[in-house]
């Protein structure tokens, strides 16, 4: 992968498919060095993904589901659902 | 002292709950850990997405916009299509009326040549239906022919302003 336009979206669509399980947030550098993994990304750019989803909502952290798509607002949803089938 | 103690014993217990609870303590160190992260890298994450939402945006338009424009050749294959369908049916109705008038015609003819021996013989109310039709088709066939020829004259005549395309661009 080598822009932050294809990680992006890889990144959201590996949230969707619920790779992100609670066990695997109890250290953020795990964390991050698995989603760097995932989708190609430094631990920075994970981070990154993760703080801007976060920040801004289009993901949430829940204890017992981890990370996952925040799907109760609509066009959130859409916005989403937008940019994983890019 | 008592009351400081007792408050940092409820701090105590709520930072073991969150610790507990896993969820609310990794969300601040990642807000934590982002925050410490330069401008540059907040601000590409950022662009990124706003990028991609305007791109998927435009190629929605571009998909709506050629669904638009094969609409639009449909159409104007249909309208060909009746074109051709219509000027068909003219040559058709011209060439029978032609066939119908040139029988009429030549019954007529005979039936009003003065030598006996060769003429067919009608009585007069017959001639006189005859003659009025053979009047009448040839005014509908130049009717056909003028309005095949010059599709909006009888509506200029009748003072019918008919202009499809400003309807239809909606003007």
């Amino acid at each position: 992968m080598s822009s932050m336009k294809e990680k992006l979206p890889a990144f959201l669509r590996k949230v969707k498919e619920g790779a992100y399980t609670p066990d695997q947030l109890d250290d953020i550098d795990t964390l991050s060095n698995k989603i760097a993994g995932d989708v190609g990304s430094t631990s920075d750019e994970a981070i990154a993904m993760l703080g801007f989803l976060l920040q801004n909502e289009y993901v949430k952290i829940e204890p017992n589901k981890g990370i996952i798509l925040k799907e109760d607002d609509q066009q959130t949803n859409k916005i989403i659902n937008m940019l994983i089938k890019s | 002292m008592s009351d400081s103690k007792e408050e940092s014993e409820t701090k105590g217990s709520e930072e073991k709950s969150l610790n507990n609870n896993g969820s609310p303590k990794i969300i601040n160190a990642i807000l934590q850990r982002y925050n410490e992260l330069s401008e540059n890298q907040k601000a590409n994450v950022s662009d990124t997405f706003s990028n991609l939402i305007e791109e998927n945006k435009l190629k929605r338009w571009g998909i709506r916009l050629k669904q638009l424009e094969s609409d639009q050749q449909a159409r104007k294959n249909l309208l060909k299509q009746i074109i051709v369908q219509r000027e068909r049916l003219f040559v058709f109705l011209i060439i029978l009326m032609a066939v119908e008038t040139f029988v009429l015609f030549t019954i007529v003819i005979f039936a009003s040549i003065p030598s006996p021996s060769i003429r067919l013989t009608v009585n007069d109310t017959t001639l006189q239906i005859l003659v009025g039709a053979t009047i009448a088709q040839i005014s509908a066939m130049v009717i056909i022919i003028i309005r095949s020829v010059f599709p909006d004259s009888l509506n200029k005549i009748m003072g019918v302003d008919k202009s499809p395309s400003t309807e239809e661009d909606g003007v």
